[in-house]
């Protein structure tokens, strides 16, 4: 509880310097290749990425439970309609008016430095929350 | 403005389909299995870290707004 409390913290803090830091720069790449390449090192360390893995995959088994590829259709469904209106947008040159693609529309959300680190701290998030599941799953499963 | 509006079009049914499914009153998994159900391969685990490092750069660090 207290590793997930201090990451939590962590990861605020983190989206909320690198909120303020301009894209473009040397150090807008190198806070967003920070996280990543430590989220790609830990899950190298937990096997997640070593092939014939059994308890990592039986991991994954077990958490997504029924799911299957007949019952993930509507998700699929929703997946394609993206990828159709990313795909037109990118046609239109990717800025056109009527239709932007989605980073041209989520652009306009990184306007503001709230805006910014909402969505730097949900992206940390995203990488980090299934990694620290694993670690704990693994962690738990050795005790 | 019409894209826009089919992107949160999109938005919405994505929370739609995530709360019945939460609620069990459809038999679609979460957007959390279906992401499980994907890493249940290394190869969909590397497409996934891929995609999340992908969209990492691409807002955070080459971001830029139309007309700026």
């Amino acid at each position: 509880m207290k590793r997930v409390m201090f990451l939590t913290l962590l990861v605020i803090a983190y989206a909320g310097f690198a909120s303020g830091v301009k894209p473009f720069t040397t150090l807008a790449y190198v806070l967003v290749a920070l996280p990543s390449l430590a989220v790609l090192v830990m899950y190298s360390v937990q096997g997640g990425f070593t092939p014939h893995r059994d308890d990592v995959r039986n991991y994954y088994v077990g958490r997504s439970n029924d799911a299957s590829l007949a019952n993930v259709v509507p998700w699929l469904s929703l997946l394609m309609l993206a990828v159709v209106l990313e795909v037109v947008g990118l046609a239109l040159g990717g800025r056109n008016k009527t239709v932007p693609t989605l980073s041209t529309t989520v652009d306009h959300l990184l306007v503001t430095r709230e805006g910014r680190w909402l969505l730097y701290a949900l992206w940390l998030s995203v990488g980090i929350g299934p990694l620290l599941r694993l670690w704990q799953h693994r962690h738990t499963a050795r005790i | 403005m019409f894209a826009t509006v089919c992107w949160l079009i999109l938005l919405a049914l994505g929370v739609l389909i995530e709360l019945l499914s939460r609620l069990e009153r459809i038999t679609t998994p979460t957007l959390n299995r279906t992401g499980a159900l994907a890493a249940r391969s290394v190869v969909g685990r590397l497409f996934l870290l891929a995609f999340w490092i992908f969209v990492g750069l691409h807002l955070f660090a080459r971001y830029t707004l139309p007309g700026h």
